[in-house]
């Protein structure tokens, strides 16, 4: 080990438009050692070590590899400094061959052709050496998403990079792959790479990082060097991530939301019974291999799981945006398995989706339009809208969930993301409120919300369930599920492993996610 | 909302300066001088009532065509196909209109007309809209293959019984199936077809921003995955709003084969549908400013022919070529003005 | 019917079909690169104006099939100036183009000839057309051009960098850039490319014609763009879509006095085909993913 940084960042900014992605943050990875970076959606983990793959251009600041700047602050500077990064998001164009994905951008030519062959037996090579075979010569559309990984680090150690940055590479990836992909890291780490790995899972930390940055709102809140203790203590590092909510308050909180146990209804609301699901290129993850499971009125169930065991399949077929393969899903009864979204709805879907962007908001459309899309009917006299009534409408959810600023006009773009997800909770809890509502399907309804508008979502769906509606939570929030859920079922690889009472402590609820 | 419209602002202020001198550097490359030339060009349309009159006669198919572009782009989607629908129906209108008694009242042949030419473009544009919703075919190829499919069957069928014998066009419009010339503007093509467009371009506007149909289409424009998402049959919208758009590039007829013509040919107003798309992607979703473009296109395009003893009137497609790239490009040269100033 | 097979006839389909094998290995570069192209009709008159034009200025048929190219991928510079860099839809882009180059075209067509309908005779590249159809066909060094371009397009596209590349950035241009692949130069090399093969279509117009007319290029430029659709984006199904146009349009030509097809029933066949092939066979041949998008 030596005393120089491989790479170092010092005062780093990013803006994004009026949001500021990173904003002032630094980071020093060393040689041999694991670096986990950390921090909550939106923290800007993902910016900031882009910025030091050369994947973006900070707007402020040093990026310093092996002590000279790099410049000019692109990837193929980088990669050529020897910084080498597996995204998040697969950065393979799925219809070339493993082959020709790895070697896009510094393609072995001869006489002006392609001249893969020799690529190729340098990768099957290393891949042996690695344990990370894969199929190089079909496209990579046909690849497992855990080939594809493979392939991202193949590509990456090609070069025998200095500095490894990984960005979430265990996010999708099944349990025992996913302690495969760590362990070669740290391999690496004990053969003098600096690694850099942002993730979620503060159980990997403890287990493979030596050295902890926390992020929070684009700054650096923690950091702990080598041997520090916090590095194991799951609790602490998650206090740290989330700011001003230790665990005491958190609970406290959310007191208020806690509920008398639910009294069993006899009517079954949602049936799911063997759904399989391929997320194929929609972007849904990892698939669903025969999921099944029952909500009766007045239910709330939680779904528990590590990111990419294959929540968000689920919600996506439950939705109606993605086909199911196998199985059925009925709603009061009716087999609404192969019905559009518009169809499901009509029969009492409501839907509060994990992708704001893709299923719920629309930029540019004013918020009182968002506030009742596709339910305009509701306001309307003989096909004319009646504004007045949409203001109502808004000014009832200004009301009730303390939306901001009061402006119906406004385009939804312009409100901030905590309050263009209360636009969306105020929209889709309208049908239960009036006791229409069949099924509320929940997915992460509080992630980037403050703790006073979370515990305010939190009672809306336990309200749902009150006004006779089977209420779905998907949640990575595991204290929320417990606190508002009658019980919880844990996805694994697709699967439900577990089905568990509310009271289950943390660890019992992880040993089953973790397997 | 109002940041957004500023910006718009500036963005056509900004690619009409750009466009303006890119038209007097041509003038000058020719030998001419602007002022001259332009003084030339007003004088030759609105310096005389019929100059006037053809600006008008010229600016009602551009803003009907115009009309139907706006409709799409509410729901975010390029009506190509207006061209085609446009030659269909003045066929459509030219050899049905033809066929009516030489009695015919103006109360039933004009409503009559009038239906057959919105339904023919609603039909014409139908299969585009249903390619995109249920194939998910990208609607300006489909646009393209069927304003080509239009020409040859418009050519076919002219050729194949259509036409009066020994001649290129439909046999002539009774009397009563013709529409009014405007008065004030003696002998122009000006004819009352301009109330129907305007009707249809100010009814557009209400029907966007008023109705659930305009709203659900605002929606589908924003986001297509959102408006799915939250229950809206975007397929359906995609359809009808094509059909819809198609109706109203077939309203065209009224003015050409009703208004002026008195029959139908081939090419008649042909390239009005790109003019009109053009019309709209400046206005935005303004109606007065898809009238005042209209007017605007309108005036060069007369102009043209009062200049072109001194310059070829082509300059005017140029112009609105180069119009249309200015007003493509100027958000992005606004916004980066725009940083330079903040840095 | 024997006068359908014959070589004359096989020449006149090849022949009829080369303008749109080179314009449709253009469109196939713009639009694998992942940038919509309607502006190929456009680059076609363009490219057909300067070929003449270099002809008669420089009086060298070859300087004119020089000026002629150079003035294809001029006009899709602009277009990769306007989508690439000014942001602009490449519809809009697509549309302005092909205005500009009709309006433009007529304008120099007075401003150089003075007149508003075609320019003086001039050589061209092919021997006198007193020779027979099939000897002018394969005497014609423009013919070999088109071939070459065509086996350049499929070669190329599959086996070498820039055509990597290209393919790259039309289906995943955030992956590209992730290895360092230049999203945007590559986009508007494969532009510049669409320029010189598209506009060979027009010198090739021009020499054939051995002069330039208005808006000569006649939807040549659409018949492309139909081509490249129909055939999925792929260079060696369009060779075969394009000489099939070309048969169909011969055969049309030679039974003309028989009144066997309507010249119109021929003309719009591409057309018609294109949008059974989008009805039927989308969800095989499907668009470049990153097609529109920057």
């Amino acid at each position: 080990m030596t005393d120089t940084a491989a790479v170092l960042l010092d005062g780093i900014e990013k803006r994004y438009g009026q949001t500021r992605a990173v904003d002032g943050a630094g980071l020093a990875l060393f040689p041999g050692r694991v670096h986990a970076v950390v921090g909550e959606n939106g923290a800007g983990k993902s910016t900031l070590l882009k910025i030091a793959g050369g994947v973006i251009a900070p707007d402020r600041g040093r990026v310093l590899v092996l002590d000279r700047e790099l410049r000019p602050a692109t990837p193929r500077e980088a990669i050529r400094r020897g910084v080498a990064m597996v995204h998040q998001h697969f950065m393979l164009v799925p219809t070339l061959t493993g082959l020709e994905n790895l070697a896009l951008g510094e393609e072995p030519t001869r006489l002006g052709m392609l001249h893969l062959s020799p690529l190729a037996a340098d990768v099957e090579r290393l891949a042996r050496s690695l344990r990370l075979e894969v199929p190089l010569d079909v496209p990579v559309a046909r690849l497992s998403i855990g080939e594809r990984q493979r392939l991202e680090l193949l590509r990456a150690l090609r070069h025998a990079p200095k500095v490894l940055i990984l960005d979430e590479p265990t996010a999708v990836l099944a349990p025992a792959e996913a302690r495969a992909v760590l362990g070669l890291a740290r391999d690496l780490a004990t053969r003098g790479v600096a690694v850099a790995l942002v993730t979620h899972h503060l159980d990997e930390v403890a287990e493979f990082a030596d050295e902890v940055t926390v992020l929070r709102r684009g700054k650096v809140v923690a950091h702990h060097p080598p041997g520090d203790p916090a590095i194991g203590d799951v609790g602490r590092l998650a206090c740290e991530a989330v700011g001003e909510e230790p665990p005491v308050v958190a609970r406290h909180a959310r007191r208020g939301v806690a509920r008398e146990p639910h009294v069993r209804h006899e009517r079954v609301r949602l049936r799911v019974d063997d759904l399989h699901v391929d997320p194929g290129e929609a972007g849904a993850g990892s698939p669903l291999r025969g999921v099944s499971i029952e909500l009766a009125q007045g239910e709330v169930v939680g779904v528990a799981g590590v990111e990419g065991n294959g929540q968000h399949a689920l919600e996506l077929a439950l939705s109606g945006v993605l086909p199911s393969r196998r199985g059925t899903i009925a709603l009061d009864g009716a087999d609404v398995t192969r019905v559009t979204i518009a169809d499901r709805r009509r029969r009492g879907l409501a839907w509060i989706p994990s992708d704001r962007h893709a299923h719920g908001i629309a930029d540019e459309l004013p918020a009182r339009d968002v506030l009742l899309l596709g339910a305009f009917d509701e306001a309307a006299r003989r096909g004319v809208v009646d504004d007045a009534e949409l203001d109502r409408s808004f000014a009832g959810a200004v009301k009730a969930l303390d939306l901001r600023p009061d402006a119906p006009e406004l385009a939804a773009g312009s409100f901030s993301g905590g309050n263009q997800q209360k636009l969306v909770i105020a929209r889709e809890l309208r049908a239960s409120r009036e006791g229409r509502a069949a099924l509320v399907l929940a997915a992460h309804p509080t992630r980037g919300v403050d703790v006073r508008a979370a515990a305010t979502i939190r009672r809306s769906l336990v309200d749902a369930a009150r006004d006779g509606a089977a209420v779905l939570v998907i949640s990575s929030d595991l204290d929320e599920l417990r606190d508002i859920c009658d019980r919880i079922v844990v996805l694994r690889g697709g699967a439900v492993v577990a089905t568990l009472p509310p009271d289950t402590p943390v660890s019992v609820i992880g040993e089953a996610m973790l397997g | 909302m109002n940041a957004p419209r500023a910006a718009r602002t500036r963005a056509i202020l900004l690619a009409a300066l750009l466009s303006a001198i890119a038209f007097e550097l041509a003038v000058l490359a020719w030998g001419e001088s602007p002022g001259s030339i332009l003084a030339q060009l007003f004088a030759g349309t609105w310096g005389t009532r019929f100059g006037a009159g053809q600006v008008l006669f010229k600016a009602t198919s551009i803003a009907l065509a115009g009309a139907a572009a706006q409709i799409a782009l509410r729901a975010g989607l390029f009506q190509i196909g207006a061209e085609g629908a446009i030659a269909v129906s003045a066929l459509a209108v030219g050899a049905i209109g033809a066929r009516l008694p030489a009695s015919v009242s103006p109360i039933v042949a004009w409503p009559l007309l009038a239906l057959v030419a919105a339904s023919v473009g609603a039909l014409w544009t139908l299969p585009i809209g249903v390619l995109r919703a249920r194939f998910g075919a990208h609607e300006v190829i489909s646009g393209i293959m069927t304003n080509k499919i239009a020409g040859a069957l418009v050519g076919y069928l002219l050729a194949r019984g259509l036409a009066e014998r020994a001649s290129v066009h439909t046999a002539p419009l009774p009397p009563g199936a013709t529409l009014v010339r405007l008065g004030p503007f003696p002998g122009s093509a000006a004819n009352v077809a301009i109330f129907v467009a305007i009707a249809v371009v100010v009814a557009w506007a209400w029907i966007a921003r008023r109705t659930v149909f305009g709203r659900e289409v605002s929606a589908i424009g924003a986001s297509d995955t959102v408006s799915l998402a939250t229950g809206i049959a975007v397929g359906r919208r995609q359809i009808e709003i094509l059909a819809l758009s198609g109706a109203v590039a077939g309203l065209c007829a009224l003015n050409d084969v009703m208004g002026y013509k008195g029959y139908a040919e081939e090419g008649l107003s042909s390239g009005v549908g790109f003019t009109g798309l053009a019309a709209a992607l400046l206005a935005g979703r303004s109606s007065v400013g898809l009238l005042a473009t209209a007017l605007f296109f309108a005036t060069l395009s007369q102009g043209g022919l009062s200049i072109n003893a001194r310059i070829p009137m082509e300059i005017v497609d140029v112009v609105v070529a180069l119009v249309i790239l200015f007003v493509a490009v100027a958000p992005r040269i606004d916004e980066k003005l725009g940083e330079e100033d903040r840095a | 019917m024997s006068r359908l097979f014959t070589l004359a006839f096989l020449a006149q389909a090849v022949r009829i079909a080369l303008p749109y094998l080179a314009a449709s290995m253009g469109g196939i570069w713009s639009e694998r690169a992942g940038v919509p192209n309607v502006a190929l009709e456009g680059t076609i008159l363009v490219a057909a104006l300067g070929a003449v034009a270099g002809t008669t200025l420089t009086g060298s048929a070859w300087l004119g099939l020089i000026v002629g190219l150079l003035a294809g991928v001029l006009l899709q510079i602009v277009h990769a100036l306007v989508v690439l860099i000014g942001r602009a839809n490449a519809i809009v882009s697509g549309l302005a183009l092909n205005l500009l180059a009709a309006g433009g075209t007529r304008f120099l067509l007075r401003a150089l000839y003075d007149s508003s309908s075609n320019s003086p005779a001039i050589p061209g590249l092919a021997p006198p057309a007193s020779t027979s159809l099939l000897r002018a066909t394969v005497l014609d060094p423009t013919t070999w051009m088109v071939a070459a371009v065509v086996v350049g397009t499929i070669v190329a596209l599959e086996r070498t960098r820039l055509g990597l590349r290209v393919r790259a950035v039309g289906e995943h241009p955030e992956a590209a850039a992730s290895v360092g692949v230049p999203v945007a130069r590559t986009r508007a090399v494969a532009l510049a490319i669409t320029g010189a093969t598209a506009g060979l279509a027009g010198v090739w117009l021009a020499f054939d014609q051995r002069q330039f007319s208005s808006g000569m290029s006649g939807g040549r430029g659409f018949i492309a763009l139909a081509t490249v659709v129909i055939a999925g984006w792929r260079p060696l199904p369009a060779v075969g879509f394009a000489l099939l146009f070309g048969v169909a349009e011969a055969a049309q030509i030679v039974l003309q006095d028989q009144n066997v097809v309507a010249h119109q029933v021929v003309q719009a066949l591409p057309y018609v085909l294109t949008l059974v092939v989008l009805a039927g066979w989308v969800r095989r041949a499907r668009p470049p993913a990153a097609l529109g998008r920057p």
